[in-house]
């Protein structure tokens, strides 16, 4: 195995499209991290294959901070290490152990299934809203995101402005044992191993949409970062991962090539 | 899209020139087609001549979920419709059609105003399925404007008819024919208006008429629904609805600083006409959802075929999508670069 990096950060978001948090040690199961995008609001506004509310439409859902109230029971899956030794799949907590709590703009706390949350962001968006909630990650594409340090700094480079890596909302920061962007574009078709047990592929670049033009302090928007992107990166940054083998990750895990 | 096989269980004869189907789909997708009254179908026909060897169609539906155990289409024919002349004269019950589950976001809002419909035509369709899921929740005061050419044409006469008689105190519905009052106008539509919610569905002519009467009547355009009723027969693709004016031939576009006057040919957007002249400004989905193709107007207007990604706020700006726009006046100035 040769060493490739190490694991920067670790980020879920435990409402789609609103802030992420960082964790210091999380399990990746098949579906992604434990407690990422297990909430997101549907509206009948939005297309059938993608029924989301989003920050696309409504920026400042970025603004929105949500935390699991039982913060500790949903970073790992009970009994763990005995999963681990018979080979099975760890049963995670019961649905309550993910209830979340969301803190507004405006700074008031309100829980995420109460009634007063979606009449809240009612005027946001023209149809219906509705909570949707999974303990299998609403994710768009793939289970896992990853995105590199190296990465960042290149394009805030190229395009001669301060970028912070929060816009681009990846599971895994990375930060590579060599200098230069995008070489997680390399990887692609590469199995990698992260921490102790952790195995994943690299599928595919991350195709990027209006997402990444919201900073996600201000909701202040700048388009010309995709559209940078768009034109001089074919619209990706980033890359997408499946899980191989399930597994606890946490900040600083090295990173290896596996072949 | 994902499309389902739907069993037609029922042809009905409307008028001369519009039968309803009723629809059915298998135990295996019936989760699919969970609906809320007022939104559409979308069909995928096959057809040799196409591009793609199908078309696509959407068609509202005319029952109400709270009322029907089965969906219902209504379909008119129009001139020179592939898919609609095709619906008319060759569905029968026990066919198997492939759709999509409902969409669309012309349905009821929750609260207890009273409800103002304006329908023309084959708009009567999602204002009909409306009413009737409306009626099936309570007691709202409803008034129904239903415009059409002559009494042959009137789609559901007899089942308006009915709901009107059995719901007296609340529904009332105004027969407006060209045939004996002329084309609609806004003095014919405003006394409709007033403290409701406003719900639009027809021709463009009709639906011109009836926004401009309720913005001179001063209804909040958040009280203001409205389905623009499209035929989509002759477009190759089912998100094609807008056309530019004939007199639009070209536009401007600041690209990397630099400005491109550049030729507009029909039925282009925005983006196919700048790649035709051999500029690459950023895009990437040509789908109106990724929001790389977000522009802003410096000048003129435009109208978008699809919007699931620019938010309200982008809207104010002036920010449109290349890939959805299409010019609506000769003084179209884009700046690609903000």
């Amino acid at each position: 195995m040769k060493r490739i990096g190490k694991l920067e950060s670790v980020w879920r978001y435990p409402v789609k499209s609103m802030r992420g948090e960082e964790v210091e040690e999380i399990y990746a199961a098949y579906t992604g991290l434990m407690g990422d995008r297990v909430y997101a609001v549907s509206s009948t506004d939005a297309i059938p294959e993608f029924p989301w509310h989003t920050n696309r439409e409504h920026e400042e859902f970025v603004l929105y901070t949500p935390r699991f109230k039982n913060h500790q029971d949903t970073l790992l899956p009970p009994a763990l290490e005995a999963t681990y030794e018979e080979a099975l799949n760890p049963p995670y907590p019961l649905d309550d152990r993910f209830a979340v709590e969301i803190v507004t703009p405006e700074g008031k706390t309100i829980d995420v299934d109460s009634p007063a949350f979606l009449e809240g962001l009612k005027d946001k968006s023209e149809g219906d809203l509705s909570l949707y909630y999974t303990q299998k990650n609403t994710v768009d594409c793939r289970p896992l995101s990853l995105f590199s340090l190296q990465t960042v700094k290149q394009l805030a480079s190229e395009m001669n402005m301060e970028l912070d890596k929060r816009r681009f909302r990846a599971n895994f920061y990375a930060d590579w044992d060599t200098e230069g962007g995008f070489y997680e574009d390399t990887l692609i078709n590469r199995r990698l191993k992260i921490g102790e047990r952790l195995e994943v592929m690299i599928i595919e670049p991350d195709p990027r949409c209006k997402s990444i033009t919201i900073d996600p302090d201000t909701a202040e928007t700048s388009p010309k970062i995709l559209k940078y992107i768009s034109r001089k990166h074919d619209n990706n940054a980033g890359v997408f991962a499946a899980v191989l083998k399930e597994g606890a990750v946490k900040t600083g895990d090295e990173i290896c090539l596996l072949d | 899209m994902k499309f389902y096989p739907l069993t037609v269980l029922d042809v009905i004869d409307e008028t001369d020139s519009a039968r309803s189907f009723v629809l059915e789909p298998q135990a295996d997708s019936a989760e699919h087609f969970h609906y809320k009254a007022g939104q559409f179908l979308t069909f995928r026909v096959p057809w040799n001549d196409a591009e793609d060897g199908f078309l696509d169609r959407c068609y509202s539906l005319s029952s109400a979920p709270e009322t029907s155990e089965h969906m219902k289409v209504t379909v008119k024919r129009e001139q020179g419709g592939r898919v609609s002349n095709w619906f008319n004269d060759t569905v029968k019950a026990g066919d198997v059609i492939d759709v999509a589950a409902p969409s669309g976001r012309f349905v009821l809002k929750g609260n207890d105003k009273p409800l103002a419909l304006f329908a023309a035509g084959s708009g009567i369709t999602p204002v009909l399925s409306i009413i009737k899921s409306t009626l099936a929740g309570g007691a709202k005061s409803i008034r129904l404007f239903y415009a059409n050419r002559d009494k042959e044409n009137v789609i559901f006469h007899q089942e308006l008819d009915a709901l009107c008689n059995q719901h007296s105190d609340i529904l009332r519905c105004h027969h407006h024919l060209d045939s004996d009052s002329g084309f609609v106008n806004p003095d014919i539509i405003k006394p409709q208006c007033g403290d409701a919610e406003h719900y639009v569905c027809g021709p463009g002519p009709f639906m011109d008429i009836v926004e401009d009467a309720l913005a001179d009547f001063g209804v909040k355009d958040s009280e203001i629904h409205i389905e623009r009723f499209t035929t989509l027969e002759d477009a190759s693709s089912s998100d094609v609805k807008t056309k530019a004016p004939s007199d639009v031939t070209g536009f401007r576009a600041t690209l990397d600083f630099d400005d491109h006057d550049v030729v507009y040919e029909p039925d282009q957007t925005l983006l196919e006409s700048m790649l035709s002249a051999g500029l690459d400004p950023a895009h990437s989905c040509k789908n109106g959802k990724c929001g790389s193709c977000m522009v802003l107007m410096k000048d003129g207007e435009v109208e978008m075929h699809s919007n699931k990604v620019l938010s309200k706020r982008d809207l104010e700006k002036g920010y449109v999508l290349l890939c959805q726009s299409v010019p609506m006046s000769k003084n179209v100035w884009v700046d690609c670069d903000e």
